[in-house]
């Protein structure tokens, strides 16, 4: 066949839509779901999940395979890495969670002021944006670092103020895009001054995504910040946070390949199922 | 039968040989199914060579979805007994079968060519495609044949117009174009699925009249169409469709002017051209006061309308200028519009009408001139003074939709236009609510419903109650009927006829649409690049036109019907 | 409403010289280069002075070192770091712009030589990595367009794993897999170019499943337009659609993120060229910010944000180049 999509305006389309709908849509988000809640239970409550501690030393254990007894292997000092990777949810999702608010937070402010403000407010941000473009993502968290030194703190910081120029431009384009849209010149004609304008069409439509930037945004920013982790510049190793788990792995690749691998799928898990869930949300908004 | 292709016969073979009047295309009980559910049922009809069909329906009858069926383009399932275009079963074909069919046999032109054609592709190439597929012409034979093909639409200068994207060129030349890669082929038979829809008269005018040769020098051309005046033009026979089936078909005199089934009654009562001023369009229908039947005068009408010279002028325009860079889109207009009356605003696409209705609504200021209000200035004024006098000049806008915030449900909409956006909370102001959608012709359920859950026509009817919200004296219409289905739009034309009397409204009513501006005005101005070429009693200015554009714009229309 | 009139406008008032207007863009963009590159150094010189400790400490090997008063005071004066703020600030601008990076505190060789030795390994590995990107998205659309609604979901679900997976894991099970497991490529960068293909699809793979996702987006969009309906209805097949007609329109946004792009790749340089043991900017950069190496920092700062601006001027002149209709919407 041709990759002609069914035609949409069709009464019959309907039940396509729900046959694909269950089968292409809802699986994937069922799974993202369960993979969430399963880190978030984890946050919440490692305890329940594993009740070990995820500091116990067992030198005679030390580079264990996965096994019954170690579902994930254990690392150089023997400890359990399922143990360490259910305890270290709530630090790599707090970083990530609080990056993420860094940079909304930051973004919506720029945003804002470059989307509502004067057209000289508007060039001054743009252009300080354009020249935060200019040192992209990680470049511009390490530039951070380089100042502030590193740790786990300055990392989430520096992952923070690196995502801020992004969620800035987006909100200034939303912003810019609604205040010239016919239903704002619908309720300028009805008599309303700018400020209703503002608060009541302007802000509440453009600024809707926000959440679901914000959800797409923690699984990017828990990526970034565990990046940081394993370039050493974020926390500590001994730690049970992903970041530093992979650093601690890195070592010995070669020889215990499981000390990289269940962290990193703990985060790619988490990353993927955020913006999964993140796009669903999306979805459900345009409807 | 087609004319032999003049150089390289297409690959499929068989267009030339055929004896004449024995071709043609043949759909008996056709069927096509969605996921299980029809969308199209027991749809039958003939098309010999050398005549054109209509498909006529609103949206939704599935019109589409047989012409689409008809290339094998459908996306559902299809069955028919009978599916044959000539002598070729054209049921169960394999895709690249088909591919055989597409182009050579028959040939497609849709509307809108600014979409139709690849946007980044000069038309050339695509005339080119369609070649390179179907014959075994060498490249310069290919580039020899396109131009001919060009001249032969009567684009000017088609040795460079080939080079240019369809975004490049104006709606005549890219349509012609978008024609003219149809016709590369020589197809047995065109379909031609709103092929007139969105252009302007004389456009219109260009496309009716190759089809109509096409349809002369032997194609058979399948025409689908809501435009009703198109159809009698072209059309041998007419199909009328509803919601997936045929409910009437046969000659074109016949079905517009002695319909048999009700459903092609109302189509046909719906369209404006040549009802009076004043006469009901809509059969039926969920507008108030509704007794009259189409056609017919309302009791009091329209000897009483307030049009004379007398009454109170409630909106004036005093040599407006608008210039956007060295673009000059409004020129030194004035305009007059008095208590009760419509005027019309007429003019192409781009003849600078939008730009007007900004500065009339004080949505843009111009570089010259001005605009007063009931008398006092209105527009060059600072937006603080004029807002206090804004509920006095409502607007009603093409596309409903995009001017309601998306987040907002009816309700919370007409609370808000009633209360001069004070508030959004519906309860303290439910009965006014009611009242309001009573006004316009909508059940008080629609209040809690989102616009976009709404049909087009329920839609207009919501901007409209928001427009009435703040009891203006001026309504303007920009194009409020352009993208509804002629009975929806009948209906829309009804209610704001009916609120006029009632309110004594003064509407300033613009369109494109000859025939509805005639219907629906006292008085037409006429618009041609950014300048009023002409103003006057509709009447006058319809049936004795003064200015040359005018008259270059009503034969382009009145040769359409 | 006003927007088609104005844009309308608009392309009247553009000249239509079309060498004038590529001056025009050139000149446009090297202004804006060098606003970008004084903003960056700006920004980066005061921003050292905002942060607690002491540069001239930093020079001698950071707070731990326990340098003497005599050490630091020799160093204030051989960096200009006792002169007033103002005076250091238009100093170092005066030696930027004469094309002076100044000296690298912890290689006490001079940051443009750095630079020089570093640049090439990193653009190498970018460049490669960017085609190899784009030949897997478009790979991957064209496989999906043409196939069912499973072939679809698959690559759906590949695209937003691979956007999401973090190049550290990544390299990593590529370098088990392919080194330690088979070994077949090299686990480390070895100079010759099979050591380069873990480095360059460890890169690729997040780029290009992000670009997957776009490219499919708007291919699904340029599918359900009119336009193919057209291009099918006079016989085109499903391959003659995507190469002639679709694949233009699907590798547009692509092209607007072209900034976008560079950005992921020089941030997975920096994990790549580490994971590897690359030399490269990357890795000086983690190296200059480990050591809080300042000169080296603003160097590669420097550097990045003019490759910056020239990646996205060739974007914008590629994106032209595919849609010559000017601002595409």
């Amino acid at each position: 066949m041709t990759i002609l999509p069914e035609l949409p305006v069709l009464p019959a389309a309907a039940p396509t839509r729900a046959a694909e709908w269950r089968s292409r849509v809802m699986a994937p988000r069922v799974v993202a779901g369960a993979v969430l809640l399963g880190v978030l239970a984890a946050a919440v409550a490692p305890g329940l999940l594993a009740p070990g501690d995820p500091l116990a030393v067992h030198p005679v254990d030390a580079f264990s395979a996965p096994s019954l007894a170690h579902p994930f292997g254990t690392d150089d000092s023997g400890r359990d890495l399922y143990t360490r990777v259910v305890h270290g949810a709530s630090a790599s999702l707090l970083i990530g969670v609080a990056a993420t608010l860094i940079g909304t937070l930051l973004g919506l402010v720029l945003g804002i002021a470059a989307g509502v403000g004067t057209r000289l407010t508007d060039a001054a941000v743009s252009r300080v944006l354009e020249v935060l473009f200019a040192l992209p993502g990680l470049l511009l968290a390490l530039v951070i670092i380089a100042f502030a030194g590193p740790g786990p703190i300055p990392a989430t910081l520096a992952v923070g103020l690196a995502t801020a120029p992004g969620y800035a431009r987006i909100f200034r384009t939303r912003i810019r895009a609604v205040r010239s849209s016919e239903m704002v010149e619908a309720a300028r004609v009805l008599g309303r001054g700018p400020l209703t304008l503002l608060v009541r069409h302007v802000l509440p439509n453009a600024l809707a995504p926000v959440v679901v930037l914000a959800t797409l945004g923690v699984g990017q920013a828990i990526v970034w910040a565990s990046s940081l982790s394993y370039l050493g510049l974020g926390s500590p190793p001994p730690a049970p946070e992903w970041g530093a788990m992979l650093e601690a792995g890195r070592t010995y690749l070669q020889i215990a390949p499981w000390m990289t691998v269940f962290p990193g799928l703990a985060i790619v898990a988490t990353a993927a199922a955020t913006t999964v869930v993140g796009r669903a949300f999306a979805g459900a908004g345009r409807r | 039968m087609s004319g032999s292709v003049a150089s390289g016969t297409p690959a499929s073979g068989s267009s030339s040989g055929r004896a004449p009047g024995t071709g043609g295309l043949h759909v008996e009980n056709l069927r096509v199914a969605f996921d299980g559910v029809d969308a199209v049922r027991t749809v039958s009809f003939e098309l010999a060579p050398g005549e054109c069909v209509a498909l006529v329906g609103e949206s939704g009858s599935g019109k589409t979805v047989t012409a689409r069926a008809l290339l094998g383009l459908s996306g559902g399932t299809v069955t028919a007994t009978r599916l044959a275009l000539d002598d070729t079963d054209l049921t169960g074909l394999s895709e690249r079968q088909w591919r055989g069919i597409r182009g050579p046999r028959i040939g497609l032109v849709q509307q809108d060519a600014l979409v139709s054609l690849d946007p980044l592709r000069p038309i050339g190439r695509e005339i080119d495609d369609a070649l390179r597929l179907h014959t075994t012409l060498g490249a310069a034979e290919r580039r020899e044949r396109a131009l001919e093909v060009l001249a032969e639409v009567g684009m000017p200068d088609p040795a460079i117009r080939r080079a240019q994207r369809s975004g490049e060129l104006s709606g005549g030349l890219r349509q012609r174009a978008l024609i003219a890669a149809a016709l590369a082929l020589r197809p047995d038979v065109v379909i031609a699925d709103e092929p007139t829809t969105a252009l302007d008269a004389e456009v219109h005018r260009v496309v009716i009249d190759r089809l109509a040769r096409l349809r002369d020098e032997g194609t058979a051309v399948l025409a689908i169409s809501h435009d009703l005046g198109a159809v009698r033009r072209l059309a041998d026979r007419i199909v009328v469709m509803r919601a997936g089936e045929v409910v009437e078909q046969g000659p074109t005199a016949q079905i517009l002017d002695a319909p048999a089934h009700p459903y092609t009654r109302a189509l046909v009562a719906a369209v404006p051209a040549g009802k009076p001023r004043g006469s009901r369009l809509s059969v039926g229908g969920p507008t108030v006061q509704n007794s009259g039947r189409t056609g017919e005068k309302r009791a009091g009408s329209p000897a009483k309308r307030p049009n004379d010279q007398s009454s109170e002028r409630v909106l004036e325009a005093h040599g407006l200028t608008r210039r956007f860079g060295t673009f000059t889109a409004v020129d030194d207009v004035s305009l007059t519009l008095r208590a009760g009356e419509t005027l019309g605003l007429v003019g192409a696409s781009g003849s600078g009408k939008t730009t007007t209705a900004r500065l009339l609504l004080g949505l843009d200021s111009p570089d010259h001139g001005l605009v007063e209000l009931l008398g006092a200035p209105w527009n060059p004024l600072p937006e603080r003074e004029r807002r206090p006098r804004r509920a006095l000049l409502g607007a009603i806008y093409q596309d409903a939709l995009s001017s309601f915030d998306p987040r907002m449900t009816v309700g919370r909409i007409l609370v808000d236009a009633l209360t001069n956006g004070k508030t959004t909370r519906i309860r303290a102001h439910a009965a006014q609510i009611d009242a309001l959608l009573a006004e316009v012709g909508l059940p008080a359920s629609v209040s809690s419903r989102l616009p976009a859950t709404l049909s087009g026509g329920q839609r207009q009817r919501v901007a409209i109650a928001r427009a009435l919200a703040p009891r203006p004296r001026v309504l303007l219409c920009d194009e409020p009927v352009s993208s509804l289905d002629v009975t929806v739009q009948a209906q829309v034309l009804d209610l704001l006829d009916e609120l006029q009397e009632r309110h004594g409204l003064a509407y300033l009513f613009i369109s494109h649409d000859l025939d509805v501006v005639r219907h629906v005005s006292d008085r037409v101005a006429v618009m041609s690049a950014g300048r009023i070429v002409e103003q006057g009693e509709t009447e006058q200015v319809f049936s004795a036109p003064a200015h040359s554009y005018t008259r270059g714009l009503l034969a382009a229309a009145s040769s359409a019907d | 409403m006003g927007a088609t009139l104005k844009s309308a406008a608009l392309k009247d008032a553009a000249p239509n010289g079309a060498a004038l207007n590529l001056v025009r863009f050139i000149a446009g963009r090297v202004l804006g280069a060098l606003f970008v590159l004084w903003a960056v150094a700006t920004l980066i010189f005061f921003a050292i002075r905002l942060v607690p400790g002491d540069p001239a400490e930093a020079i001698l090997g950071g707070p731990g070192s326990q340098a003497s008063q005599e050490a630091l005071d020799l160093v204030r004066r051989q960096y200009g770091l006792d002169q007033p703020l103002l005076v250091q600030y238009l100093d170092q601008l005066g030696r930027l712009a004469r094309g002076d990076l100044g000296t690298s505190y912890s290689l006490k060789q001079s940051v443009s030589s750095v630079l020089a030795a570093q640049v090439p390994p990193t653009l190498l590995l970018a460049s490669l990595s960017l085609v190899a990107a784009w030949i897997l998205a478009v790979g991957v659309a064209w496989w999906s367009a043409g196939s069912g609604r499973v072939a679809r979901a698959v690559s759906s679900g590949l695209e937003v794993v691979a956007s999401a997976v973090p190049h550290f894991l990544l390299g990593s099970v590529l370098i088990v897999v392919f080194a330690t497991g088979l070994g077949l490529l090299p686990p480390v960068s070895t100079g010759t170019p099979i050591g380069l293909v873990l480095p360059v699809v460890t890169l690729a793979v997040p780029v290009a499943g992000f670009l997957g996702q776009v490219t499919r987006d708007s291919l699904l969009d340029a599918a359900a337009a009119p336009f193919a309906l057209t291009a099918t209805a006079r016989g085109e097949g499903p391959s003659g659609l995507f190469w002639r007609h679709l694949l233009r329109h699907a590798a547009l946004p692509g092209l607007a993120l072209s900034g976008w792009a560079f950005g992921s790749l020089l941030s997975g340089a920096i994990v790549v060229e580490s994971l590897f043991a690359r030399p490269g900017l990357g890795r000086t950069l983690l190296d200059a910010v480990t050591l809080r190496d300042i000169p080296l920092v603003t160097g590669v700062a420097l550097v990045s944000a003019l490759a910056y601006v020239v990646v996205v001027a060739l974007g914008d002149l590629a994106e032209k180049a595919v849609d010559p209709r000017g601002q595409s919407a």
